[in-house]
């Protein structure tokens, strides 16, 4: 297994006032050393949830974790006995940057502490060392050592997310997961950021796992993508392959609604409906209802995992058949 | 920064001369005239009508108050009709009496509502939490005259424990503090579990765990300084309407505080006294309130290092909290 | 809201329920004090001075708490004494609230002078201590009853003025309140029409929550001899009769102490649960 993180199977629930809502449906998922994985797909359809599930951050009042595993080398991360090497590895062997950059920083702490922090926490410096490798890090990040005494609401929205950055790699991470950090920034920024990140997954050989529903970013950044749709993956491959070759309806359907530069269009495509409602485990293919090409059977068994190739499986009957590129 | 404490201390002042406007009107609303009352019954009409004079009650209205501001701007509080010396005399001494309660009330309110608050803020819906929230319940409806006959019932009549009244030691503060805090205990439980509740549902929390921080840490650490802030305006807010309030309190302790002064001057009608303890009960209100925003303008690093802007917009989030400023206030019949 | 909804939602709500049942136990129990038991809140008794409390033991004629020092029921004057309480903190707040309501739009809405002159009055009262202020008031008004009214409205509009006054400032700006002034509608008509509606919920909220306080402010007022005139009964009075006599006859002072307290306790959670069935969000 040369895989660094695999997530087999992994269902996750919430139990909610209103009934239980199914965010998870058995989600597969592999990251392999020094790899970068876009995991791609509308709001809701549950990227950050996957996430949280590998950070183990997940709600704990109402968050159901009825079947799957999280294979972190050898150790399942779901597995209970295994909390405290979990807390260990949290911040330091896997870490993650978060969607907004100006919640994710507490506003009463400096900014050089907060980086301070994972320094102290994981490599057991003391605060004066843990202080100098922050200063070292942000510098990295590209923020001068002089603003470190500052507090998060003096930066602008892609600073913080650098010094978010700062924190997430302190520690030289095997695994970086990445939420939709460029979301809530303007593209200028995000392009900066991106191209930090490209940087740093570079020099310090980290893994990465990229949320997004950016499909560009993804082209970008990864080597392979993960398409995720009501809670499962639906397509996943390498980036080439995929986006050379989209063959479950809905992939199909994201690259069509993405405006060609060079054409010129009245109307954009969007997919037309809408995720369907997580509360109900439907019967058959989540994306049944929204498919144009749906069959009979779509609505009547969940397609399994396809392979097409080696670097490419889907989840559709219509691949099975052959007949999804029309 | 300098701007916002000039603009607070300007607005300070306002309000001061707007309370020493009202406190001195009382003694023209009052019944009875104040000549005749230092007299007494006996007077003469030349008497009264000379001493009338003496006190310069004849002069115009707007010229009396205008003695009366430059009196007490010196320290001249008048001079009280039963104890026949400067107001400020009697007054200042009841005032230490009533901070030293006030004090020791509110470092018992907190002390007990801090822990607690944090327990039941750290596991919603637990027992631990029923129990704050109901000792939160039930601590609000208490009031300090059914409680503090009820300890003194207690612990002085039926156990012996603690003497009812007597001069400031630890024994005789005891009870007093514990009827004057039991409802700021009791609001602060509230406001603490509901800060801690909100601020661990915030994103950095689950940024601090990300990071791998242990639970223990993370509320104590990096959850608590921000709770604290809203604590603080409370706590400052409260503790200036001891100062004035905590007048049943002192009353059935014989607690020799300003409260209880005010409650002595009422009855035998010594309205300079009762002017004074006003006027002094307000200053101090202000006070208090004026450094407890500043305290909070200075911890709170959003506040303490932007530009006007932001600042601006806090300010008025914090003005407008003035509205619950005083439905956060403890006064009932403290 | 759909009437059957708020039912419902006062229904779920534990303080609601809660709460509206002690104060119609408490409320029901007082108006009829007078048909319930024999005995007279104000006439002395001397042959039956501070009798233990019987309980039950003899039904509604026997002195169920017990008499304090001049041979009174203790029950019945605790009775009539919540009428006084009772009366005094709906008046008081009621009006309070349509004083401080009036104003707090009038300020809100125009702003400007109108704004500064009515919120600084505002301030200026409240900065001084309410208790110290009530009392102050009645030693110039004098206690008897409508002068407490009095005092007690006076000591309560301006936190409501305050309240609908920021909730205005914040409606002023919105957009239907635009689209009606470029329709040509009158300022009053929008504030009574329009933003009134609004602001009702918290105004209710707020007044409910007051109720509770305004009973502590009475009993306090009554406890230190400046509210309610004996031999009138009040809560306040009560307590301060039965102080001298803690040790002898404690039921004196607990049974309108415990009363006191049950009474603001539940008026406190009927505060909380009319928040909860109209505006949850304001936790």
């Amino acid at each position: 297994m040369n895989n660094l993180l695999e997530i087999k199977d992994l269902h996750v629930e919430f139990r909610t006032m209103e009934g239980t809502v199914y965010a998870l449906k058995g989600v597969n998922l592999a990251v392999k050393k020094g790899e970068a994985l876009g995991l791609v797909g509308e709001t809701g359809a549950g990227k950050s949830t996957t996430a949280f599930s590998v950070m183990g951050l997940l709600p704990k009042n109402s968050a159901r974790i009825p079947k799957g595993s999280i294979l972190w080398g050898d150790k399942d991360l779901l597995d209970e006995k295994n909390e405290k090497y979990i807390r260990k590895v949290r911040g330091d062997r896997i870490a993650m940057v978060f969607q907004n950059p100006l919640t994710s920083l507490n506003p009463v702490f400096t900014i050089g502490e907060q980086v301070a922090m994972v320094f102290r926490r994981h490599q057991g410096m003391d605060e004066k060392r843990a202080y100098e490798a922050a200063g070292k890090m942000l510098q990295m990040v590209g923020i001068m050592p002089e603003r470190m005494s500052d507090y998060p609401h003096q930066f602008s929205g892609g600073m913080r997310q650098r010094v978010g950055i700062a924190a997430a790699i302190a520690c030289k991470p095997d695994l970086l997961i990445a939420d939709e950090p460029t979301t809530a920034l303007d593209v200028t920024i995000q392009a900066q950021v991106l191209e930090l990140m490209k940087e740093l997954q570079e020099q310090v050989e980290t893994s990465l796992i990229m949320i997004t529903h950016n499909l560009g970013i993804v082209k970008e950044l990864c080597q392979n993508v993960a398409v995720m749709y009501a809670g499962v993956i639906i397509e996943s491959g390498s980036v080439d392959e995929v986006f050379r070759n989209p063959s479950h309806p809905y992939t199909l359907g994201l690259m069509g609604s993405l405006p060609d530069i060079k054409k010129k269009t009245d109307r954009l495509t969007p997919i037309s409906g809408f995720m369907p409602n997580p509360m109900i485990k439907p019967k058959g293919c989540a994306f049944a209802p929204r498919c144009p090409k749906c069959m009979e059977i779509c609505t009547q068994k969940e397609p399994g995992d396809m392979e097409l190739n080696r670097e490419h499986i889907v989840a559709c009957f219509l691949a099975r058949e052959g007949k999804s590129n029309e | 920064m300098r701007k916002f404490i000039m603009r607070r201390l300007f607005f300070s002042i306002f309000v001061l001369i707007g309370v020493s406007l009202i406190v001195f009107l009382i003694i023209y609303l009052a019944p009875g005239d104040p000549a005749q009352l230092i007299l007494g019954d006996t007077a003469t009409p030349e008497q009264i009508a000379q001493k009338r004079a003496e006190l310069g009650l004849d002069q115009p209205m707007w010229k009396q108050y205008l003695i009366y501001i430059f009196g007490v701007l010196q320290g001249d509080l008048g001079t009280s009709l039963y104890y026949n010396m400067p107001c400020s005399t009697i007054i200042l001494p009841m005032l230490w009496n009533t901070v030293i309660l006030s004090f020791s009330s509110m470092l018992l309110a907190l002390l007990i509502a801090i822990p607690l608050g944090v327990i039941a803020g750290t596991r919603p819906g637990s027992f631990s939490d029923f129990a704050a929230t109901t000792f939160s319940m039930f601590g609000q409806a208490c009031s300090s005259v059914w409680l503090g006959l009820a300890l003194i019932l207690i612990f002085s009549v039926k156990l012996g424990w603690l003497p009812a009244y007597g001069d400031i030691s630890l024994s005789t503060l005891i009870m007093p503090s514990i009827t004057l805090g039991t409802p700021m205990a009791a609001l602060l439980v509230r406001i603490v579990r509901a800060g801690m509740i909100d601020t661990l549902s915030e994103d950095y929390i689950l940024a601090a765990r990300a990071k791998g921080e242990p639970e223990f840490r993370i509320v104590m650490r990096y959850a608590m300084k921000n709770v604290m802030l809203p604590v603080i305006t409370i706590v400052g807010l409260n503790f200036g309407a001891f100062l004035g309030g905590a007048v049943v309190t002192e009353q059935i302790f014989s607690w020799n505080g300003v409260g209880r002064l005010m409650v002595s001057s009422i009855y035998s009608r010594d309205y300079p006294m009762v002017q004074s303890c006003l006027l002094l009960s307000s200053f101090l209100f202000v006070m208090v309130t004026l450094i407890v925003d500043i305290l909070y303008t200075w911890v709170d690093p959003r506040v303490r290092l932007d530009s006007g802007r932001r600042k601006r917009k806090i300010r008025s989030m914090l003005n407008n909290s003035d509205v619950s400023k005083q439905e956060l206030t403890v006064e009932k019949g403290a | 809201m759909k009437f059957t909804l708020l039912l419902k939602k006062m229904l779920l709500s534990k303080f609601f329920v809660m709460g509206t049942a002690g104060v119609i136990l408490i409320t029901g129990l007082c108006l009829f004090y007078d048909v319930l038991l024999p005995f007279d809140p104000t006439l002395a008794d001397y042959s039956v001075m501070l009798q233990n409390p019987d309980w039950f033991a003899n039904g509604l004629n026997g002195h169920i708490l017990g008499t304090d020092a001049l041979g009174r029921d203790i029950l019945t004057r605790l009775l009539k004494g919540g009428t006084y309480s009772l009366k005094l903190a709906f008046i008081s707040v009621g009006v309070a609230a349509v004083i401080g309501c009036i104003l707090g739009t009038f300020a809100g809405y125009y702003g400007k002078w109108l704004d500064m002159l009515i919120m600084r009055i505002a301030d200026v009262q409240l900065t001084i201590p309410s208790l110290m202020l009530a009392i102050a008031l009645v030693a110039i008004l004098g206690p008897n009853e409508k002068n407490l009214i009095i005092v007690l409205i006076i000591s309560g509009w301006a936190k409501f003025a305050r309240i609908i006054r920021g909730n205005v400032m914040a409606l002023r700006d919105s957009e239907f309140i635009s689209a009606s002034r470029v329709l040509g509608a009158s300022d009053l008509w929008i504030m009574f029409k329009q933003i009134f509606p609004n602001v009702l919920t918290p105004t209710i909220i707020f007044a409910s929550q007051q109720l509770g306080y305004v009973i502590l402010v009475e009993a306090s007022l009554s406890y230190l001899g400046l509210g309610i005139q004996p031999p009138n009964p009040s809560w306040g009075v009560m307590i301060a009769n039965g102080r001298d006599y803690l040790q002898t006859a404690p039921w004196i002072v607990l049974a309108p102490g415990f009363t006191l307290s049950l009474a603001v306790l539940s008026f406190n959670f009927l505060g909380d649960g009319i928040r909860d069935v109209l505006d949850p969000k304001m936790k």
